[in-house]
Formats: structure tokens, sequence, C-alpha cells
């Protein structure tokens, strides 16, 4: 029996995990994940977050290859949902980060777990550095340079204006390989 | 090993645990809940912290598991077992060569680092219960920030003994958003909770929460500006087996010379203390 990837469901997807964990729980510090690149026969850098944080009792939106999409279904037990429904948002392709950030839900004051995290690709030109400030940065703050796409998806998230503690959590892929995540509690301040 | 799955838990439960323990990073001291699982060991007797171990333990992990400080209790010594058992990885007593710390009721003395996880073990997540029983309604007390009969609590206590009563479990304020219970800790360790470099996860398996402290997270004890919040008072107090000062003690009494004997709380920072000067 040929496996389809070589991607290791329980020690990857625990890998991974806390790849991603220390992400959100330090925003703005970049982690690796292009080793599970290879592990998969394409799309890598999705299908192992996907693996690590779909299962049936969750939903996710995609806007890149249908296919993959199918693949993560058939994988993880998850099924394709609305902006409005989603709890995962995959976006590998370019999206308008108002759009969705207006789509996209939130949580509420009571429940506000019930929200989603968008995991989005964000290669390109080098735009801006920012300091952020609040959970998970030392009192000094820390200086991260982000790209026009990243600014893009920070200023829409401020301009949306989520009272704390409703807000969604920002996942940054990067051509690197490495991803970048900004909680929403996370305070960014642009660089002159 | 062999017959069951990487720690313990199967991968779906793992899952359903690790999107809590993300949501509960993003939205510090706001408890998350999850489907707290089975586990051969009876709830109330650290099964949050078990299941959140089990969630994120992976095999170049070194694991230390302290019950009231002591590496050496029969708590202890169970969970580092169970845990070694369906996982197979190295366990210490040392705090600094540990990445993943399960504690129950102690901060380790030695203050943690970034890289490593604290994993702290919670029987009522919830610091509202002593004033309000209800789920239903401490909930939507912590979505209005609806701290007022907290804070008369806390009054009344005042008035009545003339400071606030409350020991271990000493609730805190977290980014000036939740309060939040720092799991029956002492006083003592309350203030290493502020700032710390550390992530600080807490899992409640009989009532099926999680919640957590990202490092560099603001946790204030709750205070009066006329009554500011104090620890146990360890002043004058040495170790009788290290000598150490200012951390915090057990205290003995022997029965046939009635002496008072202190001994450091935390078996792993003591045994290391005496380690060293064993090699001076």
């Amino acid at each position: 029996m040929r496996a389809k990837h070589d991607f290791d469901m329980v020690m990857g997807a625990q890998a991974v995990f806390r790849l991603l964990l220390d992400s959100l729980a330090n925003p703005g510090r970049q982690a690796g994940i292009a080793r599970y690149e290879g592990q998969f026969k394409r799309c890598g850098r999705w299908l192992a977050p996907a693996i690590t944080l779909l299962d049936n009792e969750t939903g996710f939106y995609w806007n890149g290859d249908p296919d993959v999409a199918d693949e993560i279904c058939f994988l993880t037990g998850s099924s394709l949902a609305s902006l409005d429904r989603a709890d995962f948002v995959f976006l590998p392709e370019p999206a308008d980060p108002g759009e969705i950030l207006r789509s996209v839900k939130p949580g509420s004051d009571e429940d506000p777990h019930d929200s989603a995290m968008i995991i989005a690709g964000t290669g390109g030109r080098p735009g801006a550095n920012a300091t952020l400030r609040g959970p998970g940065i030392p009192p000094e703050g820390r200086d991260v340079p982000f790209s026009t796409a990243e600014r893009a998806w920070l200023e829409a998230r401020d301009e949306q204006g989520y009272e704390y503690p409703c807000g969604v959590e920002l996942v940054f892929f990067r051509d690197g390989g490495e991803i970048l995540s900004v909680t929403r509690k996370v305070a960014i301040r642009w660089a002159m | 090993m062999k017959d069951f799955n990487f720690a313990f838990l199967d991968e779906g439960s793992k899952r359903a645990i690790r999107r809590a323990l993300l949501k509960a990073v993003a939205i510090p001291g706001y408890q998350v809940p999850f489907g707290s699982r089975e586990l051969p060991i009876g709830r109330g007797w650290g099964t949050g912290g078990i299941q959140v171990t089990l969630a994120i333990i992976g095999d170049g992990d070194v694991l230390k598991v302290m019950d009231q400080g002591s590496d050496d209790s029969v708590n202890a010594i169970s969970i580092r077992n169970f845990v070694m058992a369906c996982t197979g990885v190295r366990t210490t007593t040392d705090s600094e060569a540990a990445t993943l710390i399960q504690s129950r009721h102690r901060i380790p003395e030695i203050p943690m680092r970034n890289d490593q996880i604290l994993v702290l073990q919670v029987p009522l997540p919830e610091p509202l219960r002593m004033t309000e029983e209800l789920e239903s309604v401490t909930k939507k007390m912590h979505a209005e920030m609806d701290y007022a009969i907290m804070w008369l609590a806390l009054y009344e206590n005042i008035v009545r003994v003339g400071e606030i009563e409350l020991g271990a479990d000493y609730p805190v304020m977290v980014e000036g958003r939740y309060i939040m219970a720092p799991s029956p800790i002492p006083r003592f360790d309350n203030p290493k909770l502020h700032m710390s470099e550390t992530l600080c996860l807490f899992g409640a398996g009989r009532e099926k929460k999680i919640y957590a402290l990202p490092p560099y997270t603001d946790v204030r004890s709750l205070c009066f500006e006329d009554h500011p919040f104090r620890v146990e008072d360890m002043s004058g107090r040495v170790c009788h087996l290290c000598g150490a000062r200012d951390v915090y003690m057990d205290e003995f009494f022997d029965s046939a010379s009635g002496d008072r004997l202190f001994q450091c709380s935390d078996s792993g920072y003591c045994e290391k203390r005496r380690r060293a000067a064993s090699h001076e």
C-alpha cells in the first residue's frame, strides 16, 4: 500500500500545532513551516495546518484550487463553509481583506471563541515596519516588517473596529515558508 | 506504547483540545469550553492538565510534573508515569531542563523561559463561582465585564475581618478585561504570572474549560488602593535542607523536639541547590 502523503498525521500534526501555538502565543514572531511543504504532493503549506486543525466539527472557507479543497475535505472530514460560517478561512489566493473581514464571524461578547481564524498567503513586496504591543509581546514592543499585503490585512482589521474580546486571528503564510500571527488583542503602530 | 496512540488521546480529541488552546491563547483569561475526554484517571485528579499536556506534547519534549511543588507525591509520580508510558518522552525534576512542566498548585521557583510551557491543573476555573452559582449568569457577567459582585465580595471580606481572606486561587485581572482563577497556587506565586516569559495553559477537566496566559500578559491580583495585594510572608524562614530564603516554604512540626521546620515547597529547586552545594 502506498501512502498518499509523507506527512505523519500524529507526530507531524503535533509539530505543526506547536508551531501555530508558538506563533499565536508570540505574535509577530516568525516560525518556519517550510519543512512540511515537501511532505505533500502539492500545497503542503496549506494541507499541513488544515490536517492539524480541521475535522468534521469544523467548517472551512477556501479561495484556491477546488481540487485542494476536496483533498482537505477527504483528509480531515471537514466541509466547505461560507465565509460567515467558516471556523477557518484559508486564502491561498489574493483576497480583499475588507470584504473578508466584513463577512467572517468575529464571535460575540459571550462566546468570543466562536470566531474565525484567517490563514492568508501574503507574499509580495516589502511594505512597512510596525511595532506590535499586547499579550505575547515583550513590554518594549516587537518591531516587525510587514509586506504590502499584510499591511492591507492589518489596516482592514483595525478599520473593522472589532471590540475586544470579539475579533479574528490572522495567520500570514509568507513566501519563504514562514508563518506569522497577529492575535485580536495586539495593537499595531506603523513606523512613519 | 503499541497498545494505544501516541499521547493516549485519539487524534480527533487532540485536534479539538488544540483548537480550544489556540482560542484560549488568543483571548487571555477567557475560559474556552471543550469536550473533556475520559482518561484512566478520575476527574478531579488533574485530568484537565493531563489532557492539555497530552494534546501538546511531542517526542522531543522533556517533561516535569510537580504536585504542590513536589516531584515525589503520588499524584505527580502517577501522572509522570502515565505520560511517559504513552509518549516515551524524557522526564526531569529540574525545571530549567524541562520544556514542558505540568503542575498542580505551584509555579516553579526558578523563573521560566519563553521556550518553556507551563500547564496548570485547575479544579475550579470560574472565579465568580464564589458569588454566583449559575454558569449561564457568570458567563454573562464575563461578557459584560460585570464584576461588581466580585469586588463587593472582596470588600465585604475586608469589612468583616480586616483583609481579603483568600489564600490559594486568589483571583487576578487579565489584560484589564477578564477576572481569572490562577488555579490554587498560593498568593506567593501570583506575581510570577504577571509579564511571565512563559506560556501558561490552564486545564479544568471536570469543569470542561481551558484558558491561557500568553507570555508577557498583564496579570494583576485583585485588590483595593487602601488594601494592596500581599503575598504570604516567608521572611525569616530558612529551608532546613538547602538553606534557601525568600521562597515558598512548607512547614513541618517535629513532635519529639517541638521544633517548627521549614522546607522548600519546590522540591526540584531544593534538590538542585543541595546538589550544587555538594559539588562546591
